[in-house]
């Protein structure tokens, strides 16, 4: 976890601190797009580096051209770079080995020479920035034209490892307009942001993690309420340890001005689970919506095809978290749960029922929620055979 | 243009809060903990401190720091005392002893009140670890003093220690109170040549301004522990100030030497016992035992380089031995081959500038938990033994009369 290290602890106050002490606003610039070169080479490595590089060139060259066939070939690239580096290994090992092993052997060791060891730092979440914003200049928005303020944008540092996924039109404008003057009140939220993420990261997800470890292993044999309590802990770790981790992101682009999206509004006062996915990973859920579900055709193209694209979204959704069948399962498991939540109204005499029941005791709904986005968590962070053992046991005594 | 999540607005928290009143806050408070870091250390907050057992260790997570261990020493030595140090491994912390007959107690009954007996040894720790930091950081404070540490035959001394341990080299060598010693400070460079080391330094190197980790030690022994420890994640000592954590080291003596000597693991402390110093000697076709040259210098290297050299001559290295249950079995040859290692081992510390003696010649299996460990009555006959060297160090460096 980069931002719970020493180096970053020194790394930021050094790069703000001479930020604002730059009289220009263009100088600040690029000190800052020094500082986040020197961010991302420190924890990415010349490897990982690379290919961003050509992406963002690619990307950049791509929006002022403007050009529909550039857009879609650089979009593709983003894509394919996305798949290549994160999904390549489990890819051949969930489709080619499956039909012919030699074969899935001999591609894997084959992609195994030619990739690096581990993706590179943060590829999601510049894929998903890159793809974001060439769709938007095709749609009409004004490209970014000063490569500085793209290089910003691209590798701006405190978003650079776990997001928020920025968007580029308010992250350019947040750049241009918040940067051109010292204010206290920007430092006074960005220390106390990056101190709660701290806190509920390092206080409390590190320690749940500590406590959901030891007591994982043991679940069979513990009482059904200790079962239950560990699940509680899963969830409540996931929402500490990236919610932290969102805290210090934002707060740290604050302490240079700049505004970043939210990810997350007590996601787990949710109340459907449309409405949990309001208030969880935001930035990631409107991208979801805006570039995989309303391209598919949303909710206009009737029942089936809503259901069959909130499946498609949420099965990608799922995949983007990592190259693992959990958490393909995880995603269509809330795709299946949207798609419930979107439709039970319709059924005959029942639905009505349970909507109206569900209005007048909000408690049930939120109840009824919770409990499935915390058994959601259990297939999230365990494989799926080891997730449904764990479920049953919710379920015995 | 697609709608964008939500920017980060301020919040009606971020609209009460006064800015500079929370940025001055911030600053003041954080020096406020720094302050408070150097200012607990000033006084232990050990009362009654024996040794660091498991839930005082980094075992369970709590990393002692050098700060507080001079408090500790400050707090069991007067400044008339001879301070005795005790650092080494799990033999010298009293593993398998319980704290009421633990062999340094005997030790400080055995030397008397002219000395003062401080027992900082670390499971695992090798002679140039931790309590070596300590006793090297109070040089000046208690320029009486005597470093007591234990290891085996023909085991290797880098003078940067552990990497577990690693992090009281760093605390005492970023705050400045280690002496100027050219191969620690150029093997340290070479350690610290990986990002995670580095990582780790640099935590050192700012603890070294604010005392945060000071200030937590005092926190999480007084108040309570912010993170469970692996050790006891029950429910009701997982968070507990470190402070109510008793000392439950096993009584070696709690059951008999037969049973301590029967089990699955007796052959394999055999096997380690028969192998003891056979990486540093080879057999000629005479039958003759003869040491492997490129082991000996190393070793005898790293001896010379272990301590630096105004502390070489206040330091005394105890060699210990295997079991009798162990070294019996053992054949001839391989008995003889580890008595020439021991006798070398012994003169490669003495020709490096050190006092050394060995241990555990005379013992029987009773004396012995297992194959190294002591019971307590091992360590009646070791405080004696260390006790007789102590005195003869004392006398060599002028601390105490020839007639006392």
């Amino acid at each position: 976890m980069i931002f719970t290290t020493y180096w970053y602890l020194v790394f930021t106050p050094v790069v703000v601190l001479l930020f604002w002490l730059l009289p220009r606003t263009s100088w600040r610039w690029w000190w800052l797009a020094l500082g986040c070169v020197v961010f991302h080479a420190k924890f990415a490595g010349p490897a990982g580096m690379a290919p961003v590089l050509v992406l963002m060139v690619l990307t950049y060259a791509a929006g002022l051209s403007g050009r529909r066939w550039a857009c879609l070939t650089v979009i593709g690239a983003n894509v394919l770079a996305l798949a290549f580096y994160k999904y390549t290994l489990f890819l051949i090992g969930t489709v080619v080995s499956p039909i012919s092993p030699a074969l899935g052997e001999w591609v894997g060791q084959g992609a195994e020479a030619i990739m690096p060891g581990l993706p590179p730092l943060g590829i999601s979440f510049f894929a998903f920035e890159f793809v974001h914003y060439l769709i938007e200049v095709r749609r009409g928005g004004a490209p970014i034209r000063h490569p500085l303020k793209f290089l910003l944008f691209s590798v701006f540092f405190p978003s650079l490892v776990a997001g928020p996924i920025k968007r580029y039109h308010s992250f350019i404008a947040s750049l241009e307009n918040d940067t051109q003057r010292f204010q206290m009140e920007n430092l006074s939220i960005g220390l106390r942001r990056i101190a709660l993420g701290f806190a509920k990261k390092v206080l409390i997800a590190d320690n749940l993690t500590v406590l959901i470890d030891h007591y994982q292993p043991m679940m069979a044999s513990a009482t059904l309420f200790e079962r239950w309590m560990l699940v509680i802990a899963i969830g409540l770790r996931i929402l500490f340890d990236f919610s932290g981790y969102t805290d210090i992101a934002i707060g740290t682009a604050r302490l240079f001005g700049i505004k970043l999206p939210e990810n997350f509004n007590w996601p787990y006062l949710a109340r459907s689970v449309q409405d949990f996915w309001q208030r969880w990973h935001m930035s990631l859920s409107t991208w979801i919506r805006d570039y995989i579900y309303i391209p598919l055709g949303g909710s206009r193209l009737g029942p089936f095809r809503r259901v069959s694209n909130g499946l498609i979204a949420f099965g990608l959704c799922g995949l983007w978290h990592g190259p693992a069948w959990n958490f393909v399962v995880w995603g269509l498991y809330h795709g299946v749960g949207l798609a419930v939540c979107a439709t039970y109204k319709q059924i005959p005499g029942i639905g009505p029922a349970i909507a109206r029941i569900l209005a007048k005791e909000p408690i049930v709904a939120w109840v009824l929620t919770q409990l499935f986005v915390f058994l959601g968590w259990i297939v999230f962070f365990y494989p799926v055979p080891e997730a449904w053992e764990m479920v049953k046991l919710l379920f015995r005594t | 243009m697609s709608a964008s999540p939500p920017l980060a607005e301020p919040t009606r928290l971020d609209r009460f809060c006064i800015p500079i009143a929370v940025t001055v806050g911030f600053v003041v408070g954080l020096l406020l903990l720094a302050w408070a870091g150097r200012h607990v250390a000033r006084t232990t907050w050990h009362h009654d401190f024996v040794r660091f057992h498991p839930m005082l260790a980094p075992d369970s997570h709590y990393q002692p720091t050098v700060a507080e261990m001079k408090a500790i020493v400050r707090a069991q030595c007067r400044p008339d005392q001879i301070l005795v140090i005790i650092g080494g491994n799990s033999i010298f912390l009293g593993v398998g002893q319980p704290v009421e007959r633990l062999w340094s107690k005997r030790l400080q009954e055995l030397l008397g009140d002219q000395f003062a007996v401080v027992n900082l040894a670390f499971r695992g720790a090798q002679t140039t670890d931790g309590a070596a930091i300590v006793a090297e950081s109070l040089r000046d404070e208690f320029p009486r003093q005597i470093y007591l540490t234990n290891t085996a035959p023909l085991m290797d001394a880098p003078p940067t220690g552990l990497e577990a341990y690693r992090f009281i080299l760093l605390d005492a060598y970023y705050k400045g109170w280690l002496l100027p010693w050219p191969p620690r400070d150029e093997r340290l460079k070479w350690e610290l040549d990986s990002t995670e080391q580095r990582e780790k330094a640099l935590g050192l190197q700012i603890d070294a301004w604010l005392h945060q980790r000071t200030f937590w030690n005092w926190w999480s022994f007084t108040r309570f522990f912010t993170f469970p420890t692996p050790m006891s994640p029950d429910r009701q000592t997982a968070f507990r100030g470190r402070g109510q954590f008793p000392d439950r080291e096993p009584d070696y003596e709690e059951r008999t030497t037969a049973q301590r000597f029967s089990g699955p693991h007796v052959a394999h402390d055999l096997e380690i016992a028969r192998l003891f110093t056979a990486a540093s000697y080879r057999k000629d076709e005479a039958g003759q035992w003869h040491p492997i040259e490129v082991s000996h210098r190393t070793l005898s290297d790293n001896a010379r380089a272990a301590f630096p050299d105004p502390v070489k001559k206040r330091t005394v290295i105890a060699i210990s031995r295997n079991s009798p249950f162990y070294t019996q079995q053992m054949p001839p040859d391989i008995q003889e081959r580890d008595e020439i290692g021991y006798a070398a081992t012994l003169q490669m510390w003495r020709d490096a500038g050190y006092h050394a003696f060995e241990f555990g010649r005379d013992f029987t299996p009773d004396d012995y938990g297992d194959r190294t460990h002591l019971t307590s009555t091992g360590g009646v006959k070791l405080a004696a033994i260390t006790a007789e060297e102590v005195r003869k160090v004392a006398r060599s460096l002028g601390y105490l009369t020839f007639s006392e």
